[in-house]
C-alpha cells in the first residue's frame, strides 16, 4: 500500500501546463508590428519586433524596420534588430538606408557595415567610363561619411574604409572596362581603393582565367594604367565577382604603416611611391585572381621597397601555403616585419576563413 | 511514514511546485519562467526543471525566453528545443553566432 502511495505520488508528477500559449505564440510568423504587440512575454516580443523589421527591411520599408526596431527596450536586441534591418536594406542596395540602421546597431555596427557593404550591389549602367562615376562616388562618400559620424570613432573610419572600397570594387570589377582615367583623378579617401578596384578589372580583362601569368602581365598592366597600352576592354562578368580572399592580416609592429580596405574586409599597405603603390595594388589584384601560382611574387621578395616587399611575402606565402619550403625559408628572414607578416599571413588566415564560414552561415 | 516515502521517492525533483495551483494560460506560463530563471545558475537543476515540464510548447517556450533573455549563457538551450516551430524561432533569430559570443561590458 505504501508503494502504492509513493509510486502515485510521483508518476505523472511532472509540470503540466495550457500547451495553448506557448505553441500559439512560438508559432507566430509575424508580418505587422501589431501581431507583437499582444504577446504576453517580452522577450518573445523582442524577437518578434526584430522579426517584423528583417522582413520590412527586405521588402524595402526602411521606415517599418526602425518603428520595429525603436519598439525594443534599448540593449542587445535592439541592436540585433538594427543590424538585421541593415543587412537586409544593403543587400537591396538601399546603403545609406541600411547604414542609418547599422549606426544604431551598437556592438554589432561594425559587422553591419561590412555586411552592408560586401552586400552592396553595383549601380547599373555605372562604369569607369560613365561621365559622372567619380561625382557619384564621391556623393556617396560624403553621404556615408555623415552617416557613420554618429556611430562612433570605431566604426565611422573602418566603415568608410569597407564602403568606399566597395563602392570602387562596383564600379570596376566585372564591368569589362578598366580605363584608368577616373581612377588617376580620384583623390584623398578615394585614391588608393580607386587603385585597387583599377588593378583588379584590369587583371581580370588582361589575365583571363586559364592564362598563365608571369612578371610580363605586371609590365602590361602596368603600361595600361600609364595610357602606354590601350585601355583594358574584354567581357562583362556582373555575377559571382569572387576571388582569393586576403585576411585582414596586420601585425603588430606593421600597424604604424597606412593600410586601406580591399575586398571582403582585407586590407593592404599603401605603397610609398606612386609607382610602389600601382604594384601594390597589382600584386593583390592577382592573389584575388584564383589560379596565379606563388612564383609570380617570388621576384617582389628582394624589391628595394619594404612595403612592396612585404606585400609580395604575405601573397607569396599564403598562395604556396604552409609547409613549403621556400616558405620556411622566408620565415627565417633578418627583417623582422616580413617574416611576421609571412607567419601572420599563414597563421591568421585559417581563423579568418574560419570567421568567414561561420558568417555565412548566418 | 507516507510522507518519508514520498520524500524518498521523489528526491532529486525540483522544489518548485507552485505553478500547479496557478490557472493554466499566461500567467501559468509566466510563473514556471519565473521559477526557472531562479535556476539560472544552476545548468543541472535548469535541465532537470524543464524536463520535468510535461508539454513540449511550454518547456520550449521557457527555453526560448531564457535563451532571449541571455544568448551567451542560454543559447544553449535552443540546441535541446523539441518543437519544430521552436526550432525555427532558435534557428532564424538565435541562431547567428555573434549572439552567442559575450558581449563587452558583461
Amino acid at each position: 500500500m505504501f508503494l502504492f502511495l509513493t509510486i502515485l505520488g510521483c508518476v505523472g508528477g511532472g509540470i503540466a501546463s495550457d500547451p495553448e500559449v506557448a505553441s500559439r505564440v512560438l508559432a507566430l510568423e509575424p508580418h505587422s508590428l501589431s501581431q507583437c504587440e499582444p504577446i504576453e512575454f517580452p522577450e518573445i516580443q523582442s524577437i518578434c519586433r526584430v522579426s517584423v523589421a528583417a522582413r520590412s527591411a527586405a521588402s524595402g520599408d526602411d521606415r517599418g524596420a526602425m518603428l520595429a526596431c525603436l519598439a525594443i527596450d534599448e540593449g542587445l536586441w535592439r541592436e540585433e534588430c538594427h543590424f538585421r534591418a541593415g543587412e537586409e536594406l544593403g543587400r537591396l542596395g538601399n546603403v545609406e538606408r541600411s547604414l542609418e540602421h547599422c549606426a544604431l546597431a551598437g556592438e554589432y555596427a561594425r559587422n553591419c557595415v561590412t555586411h552592408a557593404a560586401w552586400g552592396m550591389p553595383a549601380v547599373e549602367g555605372l562604369n569607369s567610363r560613365s561621365d559622372n562615376a567619380l561625382s557619384e562616388i564621391e556623393r556617396f562618400g560624403v553621404s556615408v561619411q555623415i552617416i557613420l559620424g554618429r556611430a562612433g570613432e570605431g566604426v565611422s573610419g573602418e566603415g568608410t574604409d569597407v564602403l568606399l572600397a566597395r563602392a570602387w570594387f562596383n564600379l570596376y570589377l566585372g564591368s569589362g572596362v578598366a580605363d584608368p582615367m577616373v581612377a588617376k583623378e580620384a583623390t584623398g579617401i578615394h585614391k588608393n581603393h580607386a587603385m585597387t578596384a583599377w588593378a583588379l578589372e584590369a587583371v581580370r580583362l588582361l589575365a583571363p582565367d586559364g592564362l598563365e601569368v608571369d612578371s610580363r602581365t605586371i609590365s602590361r598592366v602596368t603600361r595600361a594604367w600609364h595610357g602606354r597600352d590601350p585601355v583594358p576592354e574584354g567581357f562583362e562578368k556582373l555575377h559571382r565577382r569572387v576571388g582569393r580572399y586576403s585576411s585582414p592580416i596586420v601585425p603588430d609592429d606593421a600597424r604604424i604603416h597606412q593600410h586601406v580596405g580591399t575586398f571582403g574586409g582585407g586590407v593592404r599597405l599603401v605603397g610609398d611611391t606612386d609607382e610602389d603603390e600601382l604594384l601594390i595594388a597589382i600584386l593583390e589584384a592577382l592573389y584575388f585572381r584564383e589560379g596565379t601560382l606563388p612564383d609570380v611574387f617570388e621576384p617582389y621578395l628582394t624589391h628595394s621597397s619594404n612595403k612592396v616587399r612585404w606585400t609580395a611575402g604575405k601573397l607569396f606565402a599564403l598562395s604556396a601555403g604552409q609547409g613549403d619550403d621556400r616558405v620556411n625559408g622566408l620565415l627565417e628572414s633578418d627583417d623582422r616585419l616580413f617574416s611576421n607578416y609571412i607567419w601572420q599571413a599563414l597563421v591568421k588566415h585559417g581563423a579568418a576563413i574560419e570567421e568567414e564560414s561561420a558568417e555565412a552561415r548566418e | 511514514m507516507i510522507w518519508f516515502l514520498l520524500t524518498i521517492a521523489c528526491s532529486g525533483e525540483p522544489e518548485f511546485m507552485g505553478c500547479q495551483s496557478v490557472v493554466p494560460g499566461p500567467d501559468q506560463e509566466e510563473c514556471r519562467f519565473q521559477e526557472a530563471l531562479q535556476l539560472q545558475s544552476n545548468r543541472t537543476a535548469l535541465s532537470r526543471y524543464l524536463r520535468e515540464i510535461t508539454d513540449d510548447s511550454s518547456r520550449d517556450l521557457i527555453a526560448i525566453r531564457l535563451a532571449v533573455r541571455d544568448p551567451f549563457e542560454f543559447g544553449w538551450l535552443c540546441d535541446g528545443v523539441s518543437t519544430r516551430t521552436a526550432g525555427d524561432r532558435c534557428r532564424q533569430v538565435l541562431g547567428r553566432p555573434h549572439l552567442r559570443a559575450p558581449r563587452r561590458g558583461d
